[in-house]
């Protein structure tokens, strides 16, 4: 589904060049669930930014879906953005002004459907367990709370792909559990996701696991490769971690 | 994404950061407001030039003492005594000047005229009987008074209708007395109503021979006669009527250089065309200062515009990073924008009504303000400009942030 060959990334001008990543080599196949891990600062971000279009790569070429993002015009790229890949973000990222339903219709708004919006919203809406929260604005929710509708927003557009940058980092540990407990689902249903985070706990729910440190990919380890129900997977959370460190 | 769907994202864009949205409102409002005022006020007074010149009707020729008209539209009475009643005289023959009708004298000065209890200052002329015709005075009671009062210094007066309601509210004027500087004086007709003429009020004066006026009520220091009017055949020749009343005078006060005139001949369309540079002038001159309140206007939306981009970055971000597409934000911003100038527009429109309307009555030196549709058509397109001018740059620089770069900043 996306292959990454040589991908570099430098950020600042031509004379102080910042480089964030370099020659990262990577293949994610339809229907994985990859964790990316590393420690702050070691590009991961970068690297999930550059697989969900919001950014071009500075060298080397990415093909999403076969086709090479840095050839592609800035339209062409939201349209990937909007009915491929759902973001869900370490701080939320919800529109603050807008209320959770407001929110989670956004990519609907932007993909053009009109009729079945109400439908397709409610049904997500209800997924996460936050239809009794429909009006309310979204920055009056807890951090789960809003977790769980940008959860929703993520998936609204029923996208193959969802990203997930730190999805657990900003919220309290029972809200983290539902949070992955979601996406174990979303990749039960055949989606692949691309997890990044530095909790090695974390990680453990994916299949595999990309470690990177100062921008480049270290090693691919395996996660915990067999899908399990959500209670097993909890419990499996240390010996996993091991797996991912060696 | 559905055009409905933008407006309506616009429309929460606007509602949902409603204090800002009113700050901006009021901008364009009191940009277009103020435009609205001043182009009816230029559009008034322009009028009102005019109309005081046209007033005096088309086919005269006005002859003052030197120095009497110095900026071409001012209508003051004579300060020098230079024409006398031999000129008058000249004038009045046609082998002199074939195309005048009839040349007539006037002096006058402002005094108060009582009767009984009642008192009002006015303008009081002295003339000889073709006064009315000149002017365009027809009776509405009562009559004229003919040659021989005018050999007789008899103290006899017509009055305009101002001056009959002011001092006799209650009674038929025609055969009262007036008192004007101790002297009595018959009222023996009265005016019709003329109406204003610009800013200047038709029926407000008194009118008598002008040998009483010389002989009751004129102070030794002003001039005998301050003007001659001279009457055109019409109005095609007064050109004519210039130059044969120049040649005539000239001759008369034997003079042979014309730059050395001791008086001044204007013709109605030079006064018209004095007016009409005047009031081109005002309108410049109201013109420029309603497009630097704009241009501040149009800076201050920008800026606030800009800073609205800068606090937004991240809704842009999460925006894009949803899907939306560059010139879909861009489309926002300008929908925002766009929103924001109907609003303030209409409402401008709205208050400039409302505004020139006050004017009016609160300033009455002014003469009321006139809004034309050629006004609110400006100001209208006015709301537009700013508030598109000042929303494009803002709507640019927000479409053109990186996705990334948005998110970022939380």
């Amino acid at each position: 589904m996306i292959e990454l060959v040589s991908v570099g990334r430098t950020y600042g001008s031509a004379s102080a060049p910042v480089t964030a990543l370099h020659d990262v080599n990577l293949v994610i196949q339809r229907g994985e669930f990859v964790a990316i891990v590393g420690p702050s600062g070691s590009g991961k971000s970068t690297l999930l930014n550059l697989i969900g279009c919001l950014d071009k790569p500075s060298s080397g070429r990415l093909l999403f879906l076969g086709e090479d993002t840095s050839t592609l015009t800035d339209t062409r790229l939201s349209r990937i953005r909007n009915r491929s890949i759902g973001f869900v973000f370490q701080m939320f990222n919800l529109v603050p002004e807008l209320t959770v339903y407001e929110n989670i219709e956004l990519p609907l708004v932007y993909a053009g459907i009109t009729r079945q919006r109400r439908a397709l919203t409610t049904k997500v809406l209800e997924r996460v367990g936050m239809a009794h929260r429909a009006e309310h604005p979204a920055s009056l929710l807890s951090g789960g709370e809003q977790q769980r509708v940008a959860i929703a927003r993520a998936l609204v557009n029923d996208p193959a792909l969802i990203l997930a940058d730190e999805p657990t980092g900003s919220i309290d540990p029972a809200s983290a559990e539902q949070v992955m407990e979601l996406l174990s689902e979303l990749h039960d249903q055949a989606r692949t996701i691309v997890l990044v985070t530095h909790n090695m706990s974390v990680a453990a729910v994916a299949q595999r696991v990309v470690r990177i440190q100062s921008g480049t990919i270290m090693e691919i380890g395996r996660g915990s490769s067999e899908p399990e129900t959500p209670a097993a997977r909890t419990d499996v959370k240390a010996p996993a971690m091991q797996t991912a460190v060696e | 994404m559905k055009f409905r769907d933008a407006i309506l994202v616009a429309y929460r864009g606007l509602t949902r950061h409603w204090v800002r949205a009113t700050l901006n409102v009021i901008g364009i409002v009191a940009g277009v407001a103020s435009v609205i005022m001043l182009v009816s006020v230029a559009h008034a007074v322009s009028g009102t030039a005019k109309a005081a010149v046209e007033g005096l009707g088309a086919n005269l020729v006005v002859v003052y003492p030197s120095g009497a008209a110095s900026s071409g539209v001012q209508l003051g009475l004579g300060t020098a005594s230079s024409l006398t009643s031999n000129d008058v005289t000249a004038l009045t023959n046609t082998a002199n000047v074939p195309d005048a009708v009839q040349a007539v004298p006037t002096a006058g000065l402002s005094t108060n005229v009582i009767a009984g209890a009642h008192s009002w200052q006015t303008d009081v002329i002295g003339t000889t009987p073709g006064f009315g015709i000149a002017r365009g005075y027809t009776l509405s009671q009562g009559s004229s008074f003919g040659p021989a009062a005018v050999n007789a210094a008899q103290p006899v007066v017509i009055i305009g209708q101002t001056v009959a309601k002011e001092i006799f509210p209650d009674v038929n004027p025609i055969n009262q007395n007036v008192l004007i500087n101790q002297q009595d004086f018959k009222v023996i007709g009265e005016y019709a109503p003329r109406g204003y003429s610009g800013v200047y009020n038709q029926d407000d004066l008194v009118v008598m021979p002008i040998s009483a006026l010389w002989d009751f009520a004129l102070p030794s220091t002003l001039p005998r006669i301050q003007q001659i009017l001279v009457q055109a055949s019409s109005p095609n020749v007064t050109a004519n009527v210039a130059n044969e009343v120049t040649n005539t005078l000239l001759r008369a006060h034997g003079i042979t250089d014309p730059a050395l005139a001791d008086f001044r001949v204007q013709t109605q369309q030079d006064l018209v065309a004095s007016a009409e540079r005047l009031a081109t002038v005002m309108q410049w001159m109201l013109g420029v200062v309603a497009v630097i309140a704009l241009l501040a206007g149009g800076i201050g939306i920008m800026s606030l515009m800009l800073a609205t981009v800068g606090e937004r970055a991240y809704e842009i971000g999460v925006r894009r990073a949803v899907g939306a597409s560059r010139e879909d934000i861009l489309g926002q911003f300008l929908i925002e924008a766009l929103l924001l100038a109907v609003l303030g527009g209409v409402a401008g429109i709205a208050v400039g009504f409302g505004g020139a309307t006050l004017m009016g009555d609160v300033v009455t030196d002014l003469p009321a303000p006139v809004v034309t549709g050629v006004a609110i058509l400006i100001a209208a397109l006015v709301a537009l400009v700013i508030g598109v001018g000042a929303g494009l740059y803002p709507a640019v620089r927000a479409s053109l942030l990186q996705p990334v770069e948005a998110v970022r900043r939380q």
